[in-house]
């Protein structure tokens, strides 16, 4: 079985075997929102650290009993299934300041407390001044700390040296893995991308390596799934875990072919390093890594990010991918419209439901924007 | 609703120059107010728009002579400072733009340089009649941002496309306390091309984080002086800083004052306080405006009957109020319903350690932790469900009212949490869908229906 199918299989269920092996064999699986959580600390405390995602979600019929309508639907399905119990194999949860919804559903995870084992609210700095570099490092000392006593298992510089060096061993596999999709027949679909992604973020990080491994293996044998597409597409966004959703986008002959969003190339710019003092090089590393609205200060190096990309991966084209009431996005979304624009870069802009459906609809703005894309050359 | 370039600023001054002649009139402009409150205080129509709003900033003919002589103080500083911003567009010196949450002394203890706040827009922009922040709001929707992003920014970044605010010199940011805040200040950092610095606030009112907060207060200093080639005046900050611990010492007893039954029904009075020293923090007019309040405070706690008769109920506001139109005042009057603590002008403030630079910075880093709006929405809701419980113990409320602000994602996640805390404590909860400052989600018509119907339901009226 080619192990992109495997990949498949692991990103479409919330919870694995892989995971289950871990547990029996004593590992805490501890779940973590947002790629601005250092999950190398998580696992040098011991940990499997799991990105949490709402696949397999049913619904927000008992989320919206906490949430507004006017909050997203990713935190709105993540709380259904926690009040569900379908996230029970977790035995604890590092919250952060992501974004407002985020920051909000901590506080409502604790106030329903499901059966989830602890919360955490990693508060990480909205912008990287040398102020905001120290700030990140005080919560990480404040993080690794915590873990320590919940988890009895001292975060020490040895460990974490250790765990950076498997992280960044996972880093560069990726990149290894997405720097292929240059060429003019990628062998990996943005979909099977997506799927590895959220394979990788949900099984212990040395399991990760060897799928990732076997990965690349397929990859270089010249395997080539739909051969040379008749558009190149950049996604940049911030949440997006639906296959669904990548398929739609892929359809009628296009390819995403690189990205910008949280499970994406977020997860895998830049390595943390071997140098000087590990909780330095974290902060570092976290706060200088391509970064996403919700850092204030990089609007420049974000644009400079996607329009870079766009050269380097050949990309006909850039969609714009939003959840609706993200307002950071919004904004996002808006600059750079303008910014792709003025570098005679056609973008489309989609806003949608998590999980959401509408596939008529944006089947349609898609195939008109395909067309234009193709009536124009 | 066209607006001519700086419209609303001119108009603001033109209101605070009249008030601040008005008001000097002492018991006259309280009789003044009186013969119009038929004209102004019922509704906004044609003939009453641009004045109604001044009227109500001014307790819509309910203050008495002493709040309206507290007031006096608050219009001459709202003149200087806007004032000062048209100055600086005609070039008289540098003007830097605030984000709200910015202490603003890190720009007026320059000499030389104008700061401002574009989020004051959502205090003032209905200067021109409530269609004021309609026409913002259009401008930006035209422009094709999203309208998911909170009214209140959408308002100032309207303004700005609109040229009713001057070009900056420099922008001051700052991270909290909400995402729309951050995205609107990164658009209008763009659209402006200014240069601009980030100040990362702290998450918790701990002092790590509050030492972590002022060494950014004190980067933006350092930011200021190179940017724009000028000293920074420690002198002048610190006396500014010794003005602002003398006024919240007198907010924090206003505020408590409200706690007494009958209350001192100075909510409304402790909200207009609340937004001038978000652009007059370290103003001495301020200080006096404070002083004045609490002798009417102190005066009103010593003579209980004249307040019972007014207060029938008391409300807790557990969210922003009603901005583009004053609910307060047509409570008290309608309904003998009281707003005694909200999240605006509960004014509670540690004091200032004065002994050095650093301990003041991080008096001033504190004391913006401590401002309404800042120190319920940065952090965890512990802040926001400990605040509500400390009213709910203190103020003795009947009531809880929350607006439900469109835009406001991270309080709309907080519905389940301050239900179950009302419902905890015995307290009828209103919940309504409004914005507060986009009447077109809900009218000021519709807002006073479900007002009126909630206390009908529960009894405060009949």
């Amino acid at each position: 079985m080619s192990v992109f199918s495997e990949l498949r299989r692991l990103a479409e269920v919330p919870r694995n075997e892989r995971l289950a092996a871990a547990a029996r064999a004593g590992r805490p699986v501890i779940g973590h929102f947002c790629s601005y959580v250092p999950e190398e600390l998580l696992h040098a405390a011991g940990a499997v650290p799991y990105r949490m995602r709402a696949v397999g979600s049913c619904g927000t019929a008992l989320g919206d009993t906490y949430f507004s309508s006017a909050n997203c639907s990713f935190v709105r399905r993540v709380m259904d299934q926690g009040l569900r119990g379908e996230l029970d194999f977790l035995d604890g949860i590092v919250f952060m300041n992501g974004c407002d919804h985020n920051r909000r559903l901590y506080d409502n995870w604790r106030h329903a407390a499901p059966d989830t084992g602890f919360s955490y609210l990693l508060f990480v700095p909205h912008a990287g001044s040398p102020a905001c570099l120290a700030q990140l490092r005080l919560e990480l000392v404040k993080l690794a700390g915590f873990l320590g006593e919940r988890l009895g298992v001292e975060v020490t510089d040895d460990r974490l040296r250790a765990s950076i060096e498997l992280y960044d061993r996972r880093r560069r596999l990726l990149r290894e893995l997405a720097e292929l999709r240059r060429a003019p027949a990628p062998p990996v679909t943005g979909t099977e991308f997506l799927a590895l992604m959220l394979a990788v973020t949900a099984v212990p990080p040395e399991d990760a390596v060897d799928l990732i491994e076997r990965a690349l293996g397929e990859a270089r044998a010249g395997r080539a799934p739909v051969g040379t597409p008749r558009l190149r597409i950049f996604v940049t966004g911030s949440c997006l875990e639906e296959l669904s959703h990548l398929e739609l986008v892929e359809s009628h002959g296009a390819l995403v072919v690189a990205d910008a969003i949280c499970l994406g190339a977020r997860t895998f710019d830049r390595d943390v390093g071997a140098d000087g003092d590990p909780l330095d090089a974290l902060a570092r590393r976290y706060l200088g890594r391509v970064s996403c609205p919700r850092m204030m200060d990089d609007v420049k190096g974000r644009m400079a990010y996607t329009l870079e990309a766009v050269r380097a991966y050949a990309a006909d084209a850039v969609i714009l991918e939003k959840l609706e009431f993200c307002s950071m996005m919004s904004g996002e979304n808006y600059i750079a419209t303008h910014e792709l624009a003025k570098a005679g870069i056609p973008a489309l802009a989609l806003t949608r439901e998590l999980y959401g459906g509408e596939v008529g609809q944006l089947k349609t703005r898609l195939q008109a924007f395909y067309e234009k894309l193709g009536n124009r050359s | 609703m066209e607006l001519k370039p700086y419209e609303i600023i001119e108009s603001v001054i033109a209101g605070a120059k009249l008030g601040t002649q008005v008001l000097d009139k002492g018991p006259a402009a309280w009789a003044m107010l009186k013969a119009v409150q038929p004209f102004l205080f019922h509704g906004e129509h044609r003939l009453n728009r641009a004045a109604r709003f001044g009227y109500q900033k001014v307790g819509s003919g309910r203050w008495t002579p002493g709040e309206l002589a507290a007031y006096r103080h608050d219009c001459i500083a709202t003149l200087a400072f806007f004032q000062r911003v048209l100055d600086a567009r005609d070039g008289r010196e540098p003007l830097v733009w605030l984000g709200w949450p910015v202490p603003v002394e890190v720009a007026s203890g320059f000499d030389d340089v104008a700061p401002f706040v574009p989020e004051a827009f959502m205090a003032i922009a209905n200067m021109v009649g409530t269609d004021g922040h309609v026409a913002c709001l259009e401008a930006v929707e035209r422009e094709g941002i999203a309208d998911d992003i909170c009214a209140m920014d959408r308002v100032s970044l309207g303004a700005y496309l609109l040229k009713q605010i001057p070009d900056p010199a420099a922008i001051i940011s700052v991270a909290h306390p909400c995402d729309a805040g951050r995205t609107a200040s990164q658009l209008m950092e763009y659209i402006s091309g200014a240069p601009a610095y980030t100040i990362n606030t702290a998450y918790t009112k701990e002092d790590d984080d509050v030492m972590a907060y002022s060494k950014n207060l004190f980067e933006a200093i350092a930011f200021l002086e190179d940017t724009l080639h000028r000293k920074y005046n420690w002198e002048k900050f610190r006396r500014g800083v010794r003005v602002l611990d003398e006024q919240n010492r007198l907010l924090d007893e206003i505020t408590i004052m409200n706690q007494a039954i009958p209350s001192a029904g100075l909510a409304l009075n402790l909200q207009t306080a609340w937004g001038s020293k978000i652009t007059g923090s370290g103003n001495p007019e301020l200080l006096e405006s404070a002083r004045i309040t609490h002798k009417v405070g102190q005066f009103r706690l010593r003579h209980p009957r004249l307040r019972r008769r007014v207060e029938k109920f008391r409300i807790i506001v557990a969210d922003m109020p009603i901005v583009f139109s004053e609910m307060y005042m047509w409570i008290e009057r309608t309904f003998g319903g009281v707003v005694v603590g909200d999240y605006i002008g509960d004014a509670i403030f540690p004091p200032i350690d004065m002994t050095s630079l650093e301990t003041m910075m991080m008096g001033v880093a504190r004391d913006r932790l401590y401002m309404g709006m800042i120190k319920q929405a940065h952090g965890a809701a512990r802040e926001t469900v400990d605040d509500l419980e400390r009213q709910i113990a203190h103020f003795s409320p009947d009531c809880v009212i929350q607006n439900g602000h469109q835009g406001c994602k991270h309080n709309r996640a907080l519905g389940r949490i301050v239900r179950d805390v009302c419902r905890r404590h015995g307290l009828p909860l209103l919940v309504m869908e409004a914005d507060i400052f986009d009447k077109r989600v809900m009218s000021e018509a519709e807002v006073k229906r479900q007002l009126t119907a909630f206390f009908v339901e529960n009894g405060f009226a009949s």
